[in-house]
C-alpha cells in the first residue's frame, strides 16, 4: 500500500489509522499536528478510527504547539 | 493513561529527558534561531509541513515545554505563552477581534487592563463595553449583540470580589460568545476554568506561578471545548480552516500574537516559570492559609477597617469562593487606613513585608493602590474597583504566618506612637458618587 505523507511516498504494509501514522512518523508532540486527509481536515476525535488507504494523501500540519501532550 | 494529579502534572508536565539527552529538567535552550537539514526543509517548515523550530519569535524548546506543563495543569488543548501578563490580554484582541469588533469587559477589573482598553484597544477601534456582572439583565443585552468574547477575573484586583462565573459563562455560552478568564490572582491551583465551561483562561505568570519576584510572562490557554465555527474573527476563521476548530485559538494566537506581533516569552523567562509551576499548588495552598490568618488578625484590630478576604467567614463573597476555588481565593488581602497619609505611615513602618507592586510572590508585599495600580485612572475608575486614599493591598507570602502578624502588629503600635490617629474608614465606593461608564455603556 502506498501513501503520500507531505508529498513524500511512504510504503506501508498495511492499512493504518491515523494515530498509527503519527506514531510511525514519529511525530512528537501529535495534540499540535493537524492532519488532512486527501484535503479535509479530519476532526481530532478521528485520528483512531479513520484508517488511511492505499494511494491517499496525508499531510500533517505542524504549527508550533504548546499543547499538554 | 491515568489521570495525573494537578502536582504531578505541575512537576511532569512539558519533561522529555528521551529528546534532551536524559535531562531531568526542562532544558534551556537560549537560541533565537534553528537549523534544519535542507533548505527543503526549511522551507516546507514554514509551511507548517516540517517538524521543528524555526525562530524564538515563533516559539522556542523551552517556550513549548512550559507552554505544554500550563495546558498540562489546566486540562487544556494548548497553550501560548507571551512576554507578560498585558501581553497576553492584547493578544486576545490580535486573535479574535478587527476594528469595528466589539469586546464585553466585566467592569471590576485590574488597573492595567483598564488602561489597556481605554488607551490602546478603543485608538485600535474597538468598542469596549462594560457590564456589572450581577446584573443579568445587562449581561444579556451586551451579549445578544455577539460581542467578540467576554472577559472577567476570578477575583478582582484589588475590589476582591468574586463574578456570579457560571452564570456569566454560561450566558456567553448560550449566545455563542467564547469567554475568556483572567484567573491570575487565583492561579491554576486554586482555579479551575475548563471545569467551569470557560473558552479560554490567560494568567500573568509574573504572579503566582511563577513565585519568586523574579520574571514577567504571561500565558494564553485554549480550553479546547469552545465550538469556533460561528466566531467572527477572521483569524480564528483562517485557522479552523487550516488546522480544525479544536486548535483555531492557539493557531490564531501563535500567528497573530506570536509571529505577527512578536509578544513571546523569552526562553529564560519560561525556563524560570516553568521551575515555579512545580511548587505552585503547595505555595498557593500555603499564601491562602497565611492569607486567612492575617486577615483573621486585622478584623479583630480596632485600626484596620473593611477587611476583604474572601476566606473570611464574613465576607460578602465567601459562598462563591467556597463555590468555585479549591482551598481559597488566593493571597490577596485589603484593609482601609483613614487616608493617603496613614497608608504610608504603616506602610512604612512595616519592616518584613516590602512596598512594592506585584502579588503572588513568595514575599509578602504591600501596595497603596490609588497612588501606583491605579494612578492614571479616574477617580470614578478607582471608586468601582473600591480604590479608596486609604486602602492597602497586602499580597501575603510564604514566611512563617507568625512573622507577618506580628511585623502588621508592629507597624501599627509604631504609628500609634507616633501620634498617628486613625478614625472611621470608609471604602471610596461608599463615599463617592459613581460616574464610572454606567453598565452596558462603552468607551
Amino acid at each position: 500500500m502506498t501513501i503520500t505523507v507531505n508529498g513524500e511516498g511512504r510504503d506501508l504494509g498495511r492499512t493504518v489509522s491515523v494515530v498509527e501514522l503519527l506514531a510511525s512518523e514519529k511525530v512528537e508532540s501529535p495534540d499540535m499536528v493537524a492532519v488532512q486527509l486527501n484535503g479535509s481536515i479530519l476532526d481530532r476525535a478521528e485520528f483512531a478510527t479513520t484508517r488511511v488507504a492505499d494511494g491517499d494523501a496525508v499531510e500533517f500540519l505542524y504549527f508550533m504547539g504548546g499543547g499538554s501532550e | 493513561m491515568t489521570a495525573r494529579g494537578l502536582q504531578t502534572l505541575a512537576i511532569h508536565g512539558g519533561i522529555h529527558p528521551s529528546r534532551n539527552r536524559g535531562a531531568t529538567t526542562i532544558p534551556l535552550y537560549n537560541s533565537s534561531s534553528f537549523a534544519f537539514e535542507s533548505a527543503e526543509d526549511l522551507a516546507k517548515a514554514f509551511e507548517g509541513r516540517h517538524p521543528g523550530y524555526i525562530y524564538s519569535r515563533i516559539t522556542n524548546p523551552t517556550v513549548q515545554a512550559f507552554e505544554q506543563r500550563v495546558a498540562a495543569i489546566e486540562g487544556g488543548a494548548g497553550t501560548v505563552a507571551t512576554s507578560s501578563g498585558m501581553a497576553a490580554i492584547q493578544s486576545l484582541f490580535y486573535a479574535l477581534t478587527e476594528a469595528g469588533s466589539e469586546v464585553l469587559f466585566s467592569r471590576s477589573l485590574f488597573g492595567g487592563t483598564v488602561l489597556f482598553l481605554r488607551d490602546i484597544a478603543v485608538r485600535a477601534g474597538i468598542t469596549v463595553t462594560f457590564v456589572d456582572l450581577e446584573d443579568t439583565q445587562a449581561v444579556d443585552a451586551a451579549l445578544a449583540r455577539r460581542p467578540r468574547f467576554l472577559f472577567f477575573e476570578t477575583v478582582g484586583n484589588p475590589k476582591l470580589d468574586i463574578p456570579p462565573m457560571k452564570a456569566a459563562i454560561d450566558a456567553a455560552a448560550s449566545y455563542g460568545v467564547p469567554t475568556v478568564v483572567d484567573a491570575t490572582v487565583s492561579s491554576p491551583a486554586l482555579f479551575s476554568a475548563k471545569a467551569w465551561g470557560a473558552a479560554a483562561v490567560m494568567h500573568s505568570t509574573t504572579k503566582l506561578i511563577t513565585g519568586s519576584g523574579t520574571v514577567i510572562g504571561g500565558v494564553v490557554t485554549d480550553l479546547g471545548q469552545f465550538d469556533w465555527s460561528t466566531h467572527a474573527s477572521s483569524a480564528i476563521r483562517s485557522e479552523r480552516d487550516r488546522v480544525g476548530n479544536g486548535l483555531a485559538l492557539v493557531a490564531a494566537l501563535r500567528k497573530q500574537a506570536g509571529l505577527n506581533a512578536g509578544l513571546v516569552m523569552s526562553p529564560f523567562n519560561a525556563f524560570v516559570s516553568a521551575l515555579g509551576l512545580e511548587t505552585l499548588p503547595l505555595r498557593a495552598a500555603a499564601q491562602g492559609a497565611n492569607a486567612l490568618a492575617l486577615a483573621e488578625y486585622l478584623s479583630t484590630h480596632p485600626k484596620a477597617a473593611s477587611v476583604r478576604y474572601p476566606g473570611l467567614a464574613g465576607d460578602p463573597y465567601h459562598d462563591r469562593e467556597r463555590q468555585f476555588f479549591r482551598g481559597s481565593s488566593g493571597q490577596l488581602v485589603t484593609f482601609c487606613l483613614e487616608d493617603r497619609r496613614q497608608a504610608f505611615a504603616f506602610m512604612n513602618a512595616l519592616e518584613l513585608a516590602m512596598r512594592a507592586t506585584n502579588l503572588g510572590d513568595a514575599k509578602t508585599l504591600v501596595i497603596h493602590p490609588a497612588s501606583t495600580i491605579f494612578h492614571d485612572c479616574a477617580p470614578e475608575e478607582r471608586a468601582y474597583a473600591d480604590v479608596s486614599e486609604g486602602m492597602v493591598r497586602v499580597s501575603v507570602g510564604l514566611e512563617s504566618s507568625e512573622d507577618i502578624i506580628e511585623d502588621f502588629d508592629r507597624a501599627f503600635a509604631s504609628c500609634s506612637s507616633r501620634g498617628e490617629e486613625y478614625g472611621v474608614h470608609r471604602r471610596s465606593s461608599e463615599t463617592l458618587q459613581s460616574t464610572y461608564p454606567a453598565p452596558g455603556s462603552g468607551w
